[in-house]
């Protein structure tokens, strides 16, 4: 049975993102966008996110940057969640608006330098948007609805859309939701003009999850937050000059959480959300 | 059997479907492999010819194999990519046959989806360092060309998925839920790939998928013969005008089908596998049952994932078993890749297309390639030449990488 929700309850929230000042240095000499130099400094992981230990091995080789952000995410999610539903009744939603260039660039390198035979198995499995769909689910066994979103400006609320929607229509009992994203690759920032300036603000990359489910009657000594009225309001929209803004708009919205009123999150392309930050005992009345 | 008629005993409005409203397709636009719009889509679909040929393109001189079903009735306009033109002409066609007005338009909202994006464009800037204009790197490059060029959608809001090969299922399914929760009116639904180029071919050849028998082109892709060995690139694109029941009625809409539910699960198992049980297929198809308030013996005709590939036609097989049980090998099932290749993404959607032509016709179509001898499912495979049947409810289902199954339950109108 379909139940419209009004209301989404965060149960847990996770990120993956690179300290602040770290930066990754991306060789632009191959297939970097001309006139930029020879490298290009993002606010990235320095380190490739695919080498940390919490990436299972058989993995790291087979993937990109952008999935492996989401398995660390989703991983530090779940972790927070010793009671969680079964398999099944657990879904995946995420952004990635640009694919794997970490991984496409090179295997392109190679298609071009010395033909289709030297190129990897895992180009058909690395690359494309739902490849950090498809490994979480796979490494964690979550069998529920699982989607990949992937607008510019507004993935990320479409993410939460479709969660909302995959809660409604009772086809998961938890949904994880949030932005993967991973723009550490010289031919993926061909995507800004010469004449135009990169971005100044915002992670390159990294991964913001979130754990939601329908509202629940919370005990008064662990009240939730909540997401109120996710919506559509076209005349707020606004360019964003971050550098991934489905990445930014889930941070956005992360740091909203440790608000202590009630916080409206622009989550881009007009879509907004608002947030209700855990209420007090007083609120709950048990004081 | 009950009916799902409006005024009689009636599914779609029964068990599970609590006040939801009742979702039907109002317009309908698709370029394939067999033609730049849906008759003639239709037309490839009825005869059963295969639109595979021979890539003999320059930069695929390198492969050893190189075949594929290429859209060769669209040239792009200079400054668009591939998938960008296919979806361009489909939109088109599905708002011409929709009739909606400016101000309509410009209140749907829109659902995009493709699997690859602008890969053929990517792959050729890449090769000759070209310019690469913003955001072809992107995935809703269909979005941004609805609004400007068809003024569909300004006022709504969008959504791009790419959820691989069941994209074009899965943004149906997304459509669907808007409007059927009341979220939205109208909802335009289109999926689009363009799939032409090396990368592409290397990828999927890497791994196996693609056929590689020692045939004529136009005979490889063979769903569900014990001759397929693999599927055939295709590409293409679809445009369907989901609509509220009610509203299409009041503004004298010809509906063309009626979706009725859809569900979509996970298989966890493998990033380009099926489990050979089906049970994944099965357990989408049930859900999608459920949430159309179904039972399987409602179902009257399967229009199938079909890619020719080993595994995948004998996963279905098993999955229509398990859900339709004694009923599986009389229940008609149709394979339009054949036809039309694997247009990945899109395929899906471009099915739908298919089904919202030939089911009002009363001819189901034929599977190409594949014959009585060479049939290799116990399943009733629509073989040789189109069938006369008017089943009313027909599932279609998809898989995809990721391990996505997804499915639909559709009802053809009278």
């Amino acid at each position: 049975m379909r139940k419209p929700l009004h209301e989404l309850e965060i149960a847990a929230a996770a990120t993956a993102l690179p300290p602040d000042g770290e930066r990754a240095t991306v060789d632009l000499r191959r297939s970097g966008p001309p006139d930029r130099g020879d490298t290009v400094d993002l606010p990235a992981f320095a380190t490739d996110p695919r080498t940390d230990p919490a990436v299972p091995a058989p993995l790291r080789r087979r993937i990109d940057r952008f999935a492996a952000v989401a398995h660390l995410a989703v991983n530090r999610v779940l972790a927070d969640l010793p009671d969680r539903p079964p398999r099944e009744r657990i879904g995946v939603f995420l952004v990635n608006a640009r694919a794997g260039w970490s991984y496409g660039e090179p295997e392109l390198a190679l298609l071009v330098d010395q033909g289709a035979e030297a190129m990897h198995a895992y180009q058909a499995t690395a690359w494309f948007p739902a490849a950090a769909q498809g490994e979480v689910t796979i490494d964690l066994d979550l069998r529920g609805c699982a989607k990949t979103t992937a607008g510019r400006a507004s993935g990320f609320a479409e993410a939460l859309w479709l969660a909302r929607d995959a809660l409604e229509r009772d086809a998961v009992d938890l949904a994880l939701v949030g932005a993967a994203e991973s723009l550490v690759n010289g031919f993926v920032l061909r995507d800004w003009p010469a004449e135009q300036a990169l971005p100044d603000s915002g992670p390159a990359e990294g991964a913001v999850v979130f754990a939601l489910r329908r509202p629940t009657d919370e005990p008064a000594d662990h009240p939730a937050t909540r997401l109120h009225d996710l919506r559509h309001e076209p005349e707020t929209a606004t360019p964003q000059q971050v550098w991934a803004p489905t990445l930014s708009a889930a941070a956005d919205l992360y740091a909203a959480l440790a608000a202590a009123a009630p916080a409206d999150v622009d989550l881009g392309g007009g879509f907004r959300i608002t947030v209700h930050p855990r209420r007090s005992n007083s609120e709950h009345g048990t004081e | 059997m009950g009916t799902v008629d409006g005024d009689s005993e009636n599914y779609s409005i029964g068990l599970n479907n609590g006040a939801r409203r009742r979702v039907v397709l109002t317009g309908v636009g698709a370029v394939s492999p067999a033609g730049p719009e849906s008759k003639a889509h239709l037309s490839g679909l009825l005869a059963g010819r295969s639109a595979a040929r021979e890539l003999t393109e320059d930069w695929f001189a390198p492969f050893a194999k190189s075949i594929g079903a290429p859209v060769d009735s669209v040239t792009p306009a200079a400054g668009l990519p591939r998938h960008v033109a296919y979806a361009d002409l489909a939109i088109t066609e599905a708002l011409a046959e929709a009739g909606l007005d400016a101000e309509e338009l410009a209140g749907t909202h829109l659902v995009t989806s493709t699997a690859i994006g602008a890969s053929v464009e990517l792959e050729t800037a890449f090769r000759d360092a070209s310019v690469i204009p913003p955001g072809w790197f992107g995935f809703d490059l269909v979005t941004e060309r609805a609004r400007e060029q068809h003024k569909v959608g300004r006022h709504g809001w969008s959504m791009t998925l790419s959820t691989g090969c069941t994209a074009g299922l899965d943004a149906l399914g997304t459509g669907y839920d808007a409007v059927a929760a009341g979220r939205a009116r109208r909802v335009l639904v289109v999926s689009a790939e363009a799939t032409m180029c090396p990368i592409v071919l290397a990828a999927f050849q890497k791994i196996g998928a693609l056929s590689n028998r020692d045939v004529e082109a136009e005979r490889a892709s063979a769903p569900f013969s014990r001759q397929r060995d693999g599927f055939v690139l295709g590409e293409g694109a679809a445009a369907v005008l989901l609509e509220d029941a009610e509203l299409a009625t009041a503004r004298g809409a010809q509906p063309l089908l009626e979706v009725l539910g859809w569900a979509s699960v996970s298989s966890a198992y493998h990033m380009t596998r099926i489990r050979r049980s089906g049970e994944d297929i099965a357990a989408s198809i049930r859900q999608a049952l459920d949430d159309a308030g179904l039972p399987p013996d409602a179902v009257e005709s399967i229009d199938a994932h079909g890619t020719s590939t080993p595994l995948n036609d004998a996963s279905e097989t098993a999955a229509y078993h398990d859900v339709f049980g004694a009923r599986a090998n009389r229940l008609p099932v149709v394979a339009q890749k054949g036809v039309t290749g694997h247009a990945l993404g899109a395929s899906n959607l471009l099915e739908i297309a298919g089904l919202a032509r030939y089911l009002p016709g009363g001819a189901l179509p034929p599977t190409a390639n594949t014959t009585a001898e060479t049939l290799d499912a116990d399943l009733d495979v629509v073989l040789d030449e189109p069938r006369l049947a008017e089943p009313e409810i027909v599932v279609k289902t998809s898989s995809g990488f990721s391990g996505i199954h997804s499915a639909a339950v559709l009802r053809r109108i009278s």
